[in-house]
């Protein structure tokens, strides 16, 4: 089983058996055994990550993902469904459409890691159509691929010293929400699934995260490798176990430094916390500490937008009435602010300016908010101008990371100030979706109206909205995903 | 020449150096050897794929390229030894799968480029119609560009290839050259990280995933030519690629000799045998002495191998199910050359690599000392024909002894088929796939390719 030649002095034994624990784990996970509360959370992320991507269905992104997926997919055809954009594709082509739009946006989730559901949700649901699984299957496929995810994700975060230096890779372990979100729904046993969690080590990218929006179609890329890599290990290879337990391979690769001479053997020096891998596997759902986006924006853009959303509801102020608005503590890497406006969709998403601003010209959110056109509209950019940063030192993203991970999240403080001379603050540190202030279901359903509405028109919304709700008493989602066309 | 790396400003990035090569690269600027080269690489590289068609695996592969292709459109490339017609990624997919499995294709210090070279050189050339003249230089920009990033950075060895791929594609595809830095700013994103489970497990995966790398290159072309403001130069932000690539200087290699020296003539081995690179020789020999001296493997007490070569000493009682571990073993590619003196997928059979014969003779097949190592330079001095002449001395139980020896095999660089043997290995390879006509047409259109006005003629011979 864990067959190694590394490992001569420990008899081709791998030293751990971390891998096949996660695979025996998600193999064995069943619907009925886990807490309604788990049920529930997984219910909102699949209506949220599929309103996040239907929302997204009209965008320049959608538009070019879906024209060269018909072409990889060699026109129209297959057992899966696009959602929203009325074509049926292969489950790989479909995957690399829907992973891209489930995170075009930026409106999905956002876990300690990176945005798993932007994975998990779209793989779970287009295996589930393509092999005819029921909607309890898909739950547990959720259930199983974030816990697996999450687990192996925290395994390898890098240092704050590494992370400054070489970047953060949240597209890169992403693979492993797809990957196994797929298997789950496949029913492949926990040696398969070994193995297709250790095809998914060695066939991740470096996380080096290079932005631009081609980032947005690296969630695409990952969600159609899943899907390939589970393929290949269904129909069968030899070995190929327990990525996860050679301490020199991936974990160290990821998240280790290699030092040494030229010539001689390299020695990897770690900063991986592989106690993470099994961490409370089975006892503690991680999933429920996942955070869902209220705003299509970049996570640490959500609280202070919020904050000005509440203002401009309780006090009705306009754009023209603003003197300046600011943000304090300002936020390390989320104050762009450029004199012509964005060439690129995720630096918008990234930017407070630019998305307070937005938001409080287009109140209603949605795919209108990152066109080209209104990235770079005049008044919207003009505004961003008047969002400023406070006297407080910078937030660093990771430390609001590690405030996340401790189930809190970073202290904002807005000031509005009025040409009128009032002054109106707010404060909020845990926005509506993050794990502390949950949305509730009718929040959800309120905001995948907002979300979907445009790609399914009214009646279809709330027959969709319906079926989900009731998502575990679907025998076969393939008779249902047509629906999402 | 136009295309001179010293002919470029002196203020261009790296990535900006590359970008250049691959756009003003001419055909005539490529002296003939090299277009030589290219022809027989594409012909040995098909060859091997073709011979792979035989094996479950790749038959596995096929159906996954068939749903890749779910379409209802008339596509346009051809599964190679199917002939089906499907989409641009599903044919590369196949392809590269098929280039690597078994371990037959090519080997440099970094990995096997024309596993993703080839495929999308000659695929790229029947999807978009070019002349032959621009498959082969695709082929020949592909591996210029897949070297030189190899060798300035440590990643994975299928990784490597999604900028062969990508660069090849950029030949036959011509988009201007912003674009194509912007497409290795993609290939950047979508580069693997430096793990690889293959020769630790001795696994499979590997085939698979060079399919990957050829097929979903096509996939970040598509989606380059749309255009990535802000992708440019991602070879020489700090930050991105060689920050986790864990190699000092990568200006060393990256851009190294450009147009002037060419790396696919000194760095590049053809694989004689369906094994890995330091089974080659071991093989050799064994054909050599069976087909020489007719004795009855059945009838050898031992072979002795001075030196063998640690690590690649994998031996079983009951033989192996993985190819790979098999492909890995000089004692069980020792037994298969004696009783299958010319090589094909029967090496790799289910019912060879547990044939009771050929693991009774791997289980007599014994090492009289090692190769000498020298860390991770091994494989550079197999390149450069620094290890040392090796002997196999077969004693038969009769007392007889036969001894063959040789410094390294044909198909090295210091050693290169002609372009007869290399016609003659792809006729062997292709013997149970194409009929001997197609056989002889595949041939005679690769020999010629520099003739034809649309080289996707190509793939009609290769089914």
């Amino acid at each position: 089983m864990r067959y190694n030649v590394n490992f001569k002095d420990n008899n081709f034994l791998t030293p751990t058996t971390y891998t096949q624990e996660l695979s025996e784990y998600a193999e064995k996970l069943k619907f009925e055994d886990l807490p309604p509360e788990v049920v529930e959370r997984a219910k909102l992320i699949l209506i949220h990550t599929i309103g996040a991507a239907l929302a997204a269905k009209d965008t320049e992104i959608a538009k070019n993902i879906c024209e060269a997926a018909l072409e990889a997919n060699n026109g129209e055809g297959g057992p899966t469904t696009v959602w929203g954009k009325g074509v049926k594709m292969s489950a790989m082509n479909a995957a690399w459409v829907l992973g891209t739009l489930s995170d075009t946006l930026d409106w999905e989730d956002c876990s300690w890691t990176g945005h798993p559901s932007a994975g998990v949700v779209p793989c779970a649901w287009l295996a589930a159509e393509e092999r005819k699984k029921s909607g309890k299957e898909l739950i547990a496929g959720i259930v199983a691929a974030y816990e697996v995810y999450q687990r192996i994700a925290m395994a390898i975060q890098p240092s704050l010293e590494r992370w400054q230096k070489k970047g953060w890779g949240l597209s890169s372990w992403q693979i492993f929400a797809c990957t196994v979100a797929v298997c789950k729904l496949y029913g492949l046993d926990a040696r398969k699934i070994n193995q297709a969690i250790t095809m998914s080590c060695e066939g991740s990218v470096i996380p080096a995260g290079v932005g631009t929006d081609f980032y947005h179609y690296e969630y695409g890329y990952r969600a159609r490798d899943g899907f390939l890599f589970t393929k290949a290990v269904e129909k069968g290879i030899n070995n190929n176990l327990d990525g996860l337990d050679d301490p020199g391979s991936y974990i160290s690769v990821m998240c280790g430094e290699v030092r040494g001479v030229p010539g001689e053997k390299p020695i990897i020096e770690s900063e991986a916390d592989i106690s993470w891998l099994t961490k409370d596997l089975g006892e503690r759902y991680l999933i429920m500490e996942t955070l869902l986006k209220h705003w299509p924006a970049n996570m640490w853009v959500q609280t202070p937008v919020e904050i000005i959303a509440d203002l401009h509801k309780e006090h009705g102020f306009t754009p023209d009435d603003v003197e300046e608005i600011i943000l304090d503590p300002p936020i390390n890497n989320r104050m762009r602010c450029p004199d012509d406006g964005f060439d690129n969709v995720m630096m918008a998403q990234f930017s407070v300016p630019y998305v307070v601003s937005v938001m409080l010209h287009h109140p209603v959110p949605g795919a209108h908010w990152y066109t080209p056109e209104m990235i770079r509209d005049p008044k919207v950019i003009e505004f961003m101008h008047r969002v400023k940063g406070g006297t407080s030192p910078a937030q660093l993203t990771m430390e609001g990371f590690y405030k996340f991970r401790k189930g809190e999240y970073p202290m904002s403080t807005m000031t509005v100030k009025l040409k009128d001379g009032r002054e109106l603050v707010g404060k909020m540190d845990c926005h509506p979706g993050h794990p502390k202030n949950m949305m509730s279901r009718e929040e959800i359903i309120d905001r995948f109206r907002i979300q979907a509405v445009s790609a399914l028109g009214e009646e279809k919304l709330e027959r969709v909205i319906t079926l989900l709700c009731n998502i575990e008493f679907a025998e076969d989602l393939s008779e249902i995903a047509e629906l999402l066309k | 020449m136009e295309n001179n790396v010293n002919q470029t400003k002196p203020d261009m990035t790296m990535t900006e150096k590359l970008v250049h090569f691959i756009k003003t690269l001419k055909y005539e600027d490529v002296p003939p050897a090299v277009i030589e080269r290219a022809k027989m690489m594409v012909m040995h590289t098909i060859g091997v794929s073709l011979c792979s068609a035989e094996l479950q695996q790749m038959k596995d592969a096929i159906e996954i390229a068939k749903e890749m292709s779910a379409g209802n459109g008339e596509g346009v490339a051809t599964l190679w030894s199917d002939g089906k017609k499907v989409s641009w990624e599903a044919a590369a997919f196949l392809a590269g799968a098929m280039a690597d499995c078994l371990d037959w294709e090519d080997c440099s210090a970094t990995g096997h480029p024309s596993a993703g070279v080839i495929p999308s050189a000659v695929i790229g050339a029947e999807v978009l119609h070019k002349s032959g003249k621009d498959l082969l230089l695709a082929a020949v920009v592909g591996y210029e560009i897949t070297q030189r990033v190899s060798l300035s950075g440590k990643g994975s060895i299928h990784g490597y290839n999604t900028f062969g791929c990508l660069a090849a594609l950029m030949k036959l595809i011509d988009p201007p050259e912003e674009i194509m830095n912007q497409a290795f700013g993609v290939g950047i994103a979508c580069a693997s990280v430096r793990c690889g489970f293959h020769g630790s497990t001795m696994s499979d995966s590997l085939n698979y995933l060079y399919g990957h790398k050829s097929g979903f290159s096509v996939s970040m072309m598509r989606n380059a030519l749309k255009g990535f403001p802000g992708m440019e130069n991602k070879f020489d932000v700090p930050k991105v690629y060689f920050a986790h690539t864990s190699q000092p200087n990568p200006e060393k290699w990256l851009t190294h000799e450009l147009g002037e020296h060419w790396m696919m003539m000194d760095k590049l081995l053809v694989k004689h045998w369906p094994a890995n690179m330091f089974v080659q020789t071991y093989a050799e020999l064994a054909s050599r002495l069976v087909t020489k001296n007719k004795f009855n493997p059945d009838d050898i007490e031992e072979v002795i191998l001075r030196p063998s070569v640690k690590f690649r000493e994998w031996y079983s009682d009951w033989g192996f199910k993985s190819l790979t571990h098999a492909q890995f073993s000089i004692p069980y590619c020792t037994a298969c050359a004696m009783y299958h003196p010319e090589p094909g997928a029967i090496w790799y059979q289910p019912e060879t690599m547990m044939d009771p014969r050929v693991v009774s003779l791997m289980n007599k097949v014994k090492a009289d000392g090692y190769v000498k190592l020298r860390g991770i330079t091994v494989i550079k001095d197999l390149m450069e024909g620094q290890h040392p002449e090796k002997f196999m001395i077969v004693r038969m139980k009769d007392g007889t002894e036969y001894v063959e020896s040789a410094f390294t095999h044909p198909g090295h660089p210091s050693y290169m088929l002609t372009r007869d043997e290399f016609k003659d290995r792809f006729r062997l390879q292709t013997k149970n796939i194409l009929t001997p006509e197609k056989a002889e047409a595949a041939i005679d259109c690769i020999c010629h390719l520099d003739e034809y006005e649309d080289a996707s003629v190509l793939p009609t011979f290769l089914y």
